[in-house]
């Protein structure tokens, strides 16, 4: 697990995608500062809203799912499946190493807009409670990514294709960010869209609408998932 | 012509078009459904205008995005698909091989953004036509988003922005294979070329109005020389607030010549590529 862990580390891209979102951070907080100043530090703790959940999105959608589909794509996968500890295990390893490397992300993003908002921000007053209504609105996002990134890697496992996951998975996810919450009501399609695949939690907010139902939805979307690619790895003897 | 049709044999063979077709073909059918009723709403009272002016958004709304999306997925792996399969050398050793294949590839993609364009636009109009009918069609364009004043009919202009479209998706498709022959991965060409679209739009919808002073005129710069400003059809307003339509032949020509000039870096990056 720990190799697994450190494949994800070791990946210039993973840097790459965190580096560029919190150079949009600095942007956006320089550009607030300067122009919205009353409102910085609201807009500083609504930074998993928008760029956080951006940067996480591409980091699990770019770099993170790419190891289910890499041994295929390098066609070494028929090797390593022929090796004691190249099947499940492997692959469970690769979820838990990739959930970790979810979360550090997470807290990187987390420490860099805390940074950056002290450093652009010092001369405006921070509201009281500031802090902990954003590492609030952090572990909420976490939750997020990680059940994003598991049901998102295990689509991966199944297709053996990172094109056709970062379609299925990636659509919903970005046209999440185009409805409007308050124009969407329960038994619409975009309602569904709009809170049926972790966005909302990627956004470091909780689901107002019908909590206990999305809660239950999650579960089962990643039980099901993992159900799938269990039957699936028995089809192609990988288990 | 065969080797172009063997280009687009290779492309139904890629797994993630059929899924791209698939989710396209699904959210397509809902948004143009949920539009419906409120079209058909405004058409019972009689307000056609109101209508065609409704139906003048719809690329702005969905089908620009639709149209870099197919694009997206569709022609990335094109381009990198020989050195995927590791037969790139191959396609070298024969006579004239990457020119042809060049000249194959190029044919096959802009057969596959005149199609794309070509089939949203027939089905969303057709849908929306199918509904109101042509009443008010030949009419003169009364309101109009991008110009002041356009000397067309509703139906003529709703033609002629799908036109535009078919502009700026040429455009978009040659920085799609740009970055494929540089990348020669389909899935970060996916992700560099859909992550910049996604981007200009989040600046179209959502950072534009919070930049300021010389900010602000950089990022518009930049978004209306952009595929994206064309896609959306922004940028046929040439940095106006409203358009006219008499200087609608600069943001044409503008868009032709960085056309040409794309299919002409990617033809040197393609054959550097063949001689390395």
């Amino acid at each position: 697990m720990k190799t697994e862990c450190y494949q994800y580390f070791k990946n210039p891209l993973y840097w790459v995608v965190i580096g560029l979102g919190l150079a949009v951070r600095t942007v956006l907080a320089y550009l607030d500062g300067r122009y919205r100043g009353p409102q910085f530090w609201e807009l500083a703790a609504d930074f998993w809203n928008k760029t956080g959940s951006v940067t996480m999105g591409f980091l699990i959608l770019l770099v993170m799912i790419r190891r289910f589909s890499f041994d295929t794509e390098l066609r070494t996968f028929p090797i390593i499946n022929s090796t004691s500890y190249g099947r499940f295990s492997l692959f469970w390893n690769r979820l838990i190493g990739g959930g970790a490397a979810v979360i550090a992300a997470g807290l990187f993003l987390y420490a860099g807009n805390i940074g950056i908002s002290f450093l652009l921000g010092n001369k405006i007053d921070m509201p009281y409670g500031w802090t902990n209504s954003f590492s609030c609105a952090t572990v909420i996002a976490l939750v997020g990514s990680v059940g994003y990134f598991l049901m998102s890697a295990m689509i991966c496992d199944l297709a053996k294709n990172h094109p056709i996951a970062m379609c299925l998975c990636g659509l919903p996810f970005a046209s999440s960010y185009f409805i409007n919450a308050g124009a969407v009501s329960p038994p619409d399609i975009f309602w569904f869209l709009r809170y049926g695949l972790f966005t909302e939690l990627v956004r470091g907010k909780t689901i107002k609408s019908f909590p206990a139902f999305w809660f239950v939805w999650y579960i089962a979307l990643i039980e099901l998932t993992l159900f799938f690619v269990i039957r699936k790895r028995k089809e192609r003897k990988e288990l | 012509m065969r080797l172009v049709l063997s280009e687009a044999r290779k492309q139904r063979s890629f797994r993630e078009t059929w899924v791209g077709y698939l989710l396209t073909i699904l959210l397509l059918f809902v948004l143009i459904y949920t539009g419906l009723g409120e079209l058909k709403y405004v058409a019972e009272f009689g307000y056609f205008e109101q209508c065609w002016f409704t139906i003048q958004q719809d690329i702005r709304s969905y089908v620009g995005t639709f149209t870099a999306f197919l694009l997206v997925i569709g022609l990335s792996r094109l381009m990198c698909y020989e050195t995927e399969q590791k037969t790139a050398g191959l396609v070298s050793t024969a006579a004239h091989g990457p020119a042809l294949t060049w000249r194959a590839k190029i044919g096959f993609s802009l057969i596959y953004c005149i199609a794309v364009v070509t089939v949203l636009g027939v089905v969303t109009l057709g849908s929306h036509v199918a509904i109101i009918g042509f009443q008010g069609a030949f009419a003169p364009v009364s309101e109009c988003l991008h110009f002041e004043s356009v000397p067309l009919s509703n139906l003529a202009y709703c033609i002629v922005q799908y036109g535009f479209l078919l502009l700026g998706a040429l455009y978009f498709t040659g920085f799609i294979l740009i970055v494929a022959t540089l990348t020669k991965r389909t899935s970060l060409t996916i992700f560099l070329c859909g992550g910049i679209y996604l981007a200009s739009l989040c600046y179209q919808f959502v950072i534009e109005h919070r930049l300021r002073g010389l900010t602000s005129q950089i990022c518009k710069a930049i978004f209306q020389f952009s595929f994206c400003g064309f896609m959306q059809l922004e940028s046929y307003r040439w940095f106006e607030w409203v358009g006219q339509w008499e200087n609608v032949w600069k943001p044409i020509v503008f868009v032709l010549l960085a056309t040409v000039l794309e299919f002409a870096v990617l033809w040197l990056l393609w054959r550097r590529r063949a001689k390395t």
